[in-house]
């Protein structure tokens, strides 16, 4: 048994004898002395070399346009507090060709003169900011084009919006709802300008009573489509 | 002078965008409706044949536009871009908005109305899909008061037993940060600022295409001080979308 055990333990010497020469690390030397010599020899068996074309078969992405982001400005008519001008921004996500989701951001000022006139300030001061911003759904009808000249035809919707948001002036917070509806034209694909029309309503006890109040709202802008 | 900064780099967009190479696509519909655009109320005026080759220039919504090597354009929707062969000889698939993509879904973005303690609140959103139970979403709320307005954000872990069914009900635990502003009209009021934890339920029901509608009813515990909690009941509905 013992002997057994010398002849399996010499064997397993011996083998690795005759193999280790040809370990990487210890013929390092003669690999370097190999690579040297290649270049001088041709590749055996390469008669014919391959002239294949390859066809390119990366497929370019699809430019989707469902995001727009625009400017706008307008006249906003705030119930008992005179019409000023408001800028707005706002970004919208078309989720099918009928609808699309739209917030905005707007800041526009109000006025308590004709109450100042009568010796009745409101406000603190006579001009005050307002900020608005309102999330909204946006339904598209009547699809069609606009013809500018004899050459120039540029596709156009009419939409219905109807949004949710807040109206904040003078530190009072008031839940808004919108109802509009507006004309978008598109004179590049990627680039729209809008004409709009909305009715911001929210219910206001400054005055004394509880009322709702009717800001009619006109605006102007562009945006494109990203 | 920034808006006018930012409306030059919104102009700049498209242009550097532009210069890009165009997927190829082969006709094999007898014929492809080019319509003016991207809308099935807009005229088809023009047809590319079968056989014919074209470029993709750009997707919108569902609605594909198109140029023929003949120079044609136009906008084809997507039902017709199906039948069409790649350059590689295979139909190409221009997949639709599905139930399967609704359950993939990681980003949700939406917005609710309803009423926070009695008064309007109005709500926007995101969450963030982790895994098929479990959902994380950032809440902004504006409750607009006959008396006070108020402003929560609030951070919430949502738990979807039911994720992969169509109409699928939710627990919700959250805590956050609650701003209360008195009106400007009333007198000798102060502000207050709290934290506030939520526990509620709600219920997403997957419409069609991108939209979700989601009810929620949620129960606030707002700790004022040491000595005084109140609590609110906040329901609202709305909508919400997904990428």
């Amino acid at each position: 048994m013992l002997n057994q055990g010398i002849c399996k333990l010499l064997t397993l010497v011996l083998v690795a004898g005759f193999f280790a020469p040809g370990c990487s690390v210890l013929s390092s030397r003669d690999k370097q002395d190999e690579k040297q010599e290649l270049p001088m020899e041709e590749a055996p068996g390469q008669v014919i070399a391959p002239d294949v074309e390859r066809r390119d078969i990366s497929v370019p992405k699809i430019d989707t346009e469902n995001w727009e982001i625009g400017l706008y400005v307008g006249v906003l008519s705030v119930d008992d507090f005179g019409s000023r001008a408001i800028y707005g921004v706002r970004a919208a996500y078309h989720v099918s060709e009928d609808f699309f989701l739209e917030g905005a951001y707007a800041r526009s000022t109000v006025e308590d003169t004709n109450f100042r006139d009568i010796g009745l300030p409101i406000f603190p001061n006579e001009e005050e900011d307002l900020d608005f911003y309102s999330f909204s759904l946006g339904y598209n009808f009547l699809p069609g084009e606009v013809f500018v000249g004899t050459k120039w035809a540029m596709t156009s919707s009419m939409y219905f919006i109807f949004g949710v948001g807040n109206t904040e002036f003078i530190g009072e917070d008031d839940l808004t709802y919108s109802l509009g509806f507006g004309l978008r034209v598109l004179p590049r694909d990627y680039l729209t300008f809008r004409i709009e029309a909305k009715d911001n309503i929210f219910e206001s006890d400054l005055l004394g009573t509880n009322d709702y109040k009717h800001n009619l709202e006109f605006n102007i802008g562009f945006s494109v489509f990203f | 002078m920034k808006l006018m900064r930012l409306a030059c780099l919104l102009l700049l967009i498209p242009l550097v965008m532009g210069a890009t190479a165009y997927q190829r696509v082969q006709v094999q519909d007898p014929y492809m409706d080019l319509h003016t655009g991207p809308g099935r109320g807009f005229p088809a005026v023009q047809v590319i044949e079968r056989g014919e080759w074209v470029e993709i220039l750009k997707r919108k919504t569902d609605w594909f536009k198109v140029r023929s090597d003949q120079g044609k354009e136009g906008w084809v929707r997507r039902s017709q871009m199906e039948k069409t062969l790649t350059e590689a000889g295979v139909e190409k698939n221009f997949r639709d908005v599905l139930m399967d993509d609704y359950l993939n879904r990681r980003l949700e973005m939406g917005f609710a109305a309803g009423r926070f303690d009695g008064d309007s609140s109005l709500t926007v959103r995101t969450s963030y899909r982790f895994n098929d139970y479990i959902v994380g979403e950032l809440n902004l709320t504006q409750v607009s008061g006959d008396f006070s307005s108020s402003r929560i954000v609030d951070l919430n872990l949502q738990i979807a037993p039911y994720s992969d069914n169509r109409f699928s009900p939710y627990f919700n635990l959250g805590f956050g940060h609650f701003k209360n502003e008195p009106k400007a009209t009333l007198v000798n009021a102060v502000d207050t600022s709290a934290t506030t934890a939520t526990v509620g339920v709600g219920l997403r029901i997957y419409l069609t295409r991108r939209f979700i509608v989601r009810a929620d009813y949620k129960d606030y515990v707002v700790m004022i001080d040491a000595d005084r909690n109140e609590e609110f009941q906040q329901w609202m509905a709305g909508f919400s979308f997904f990428f």
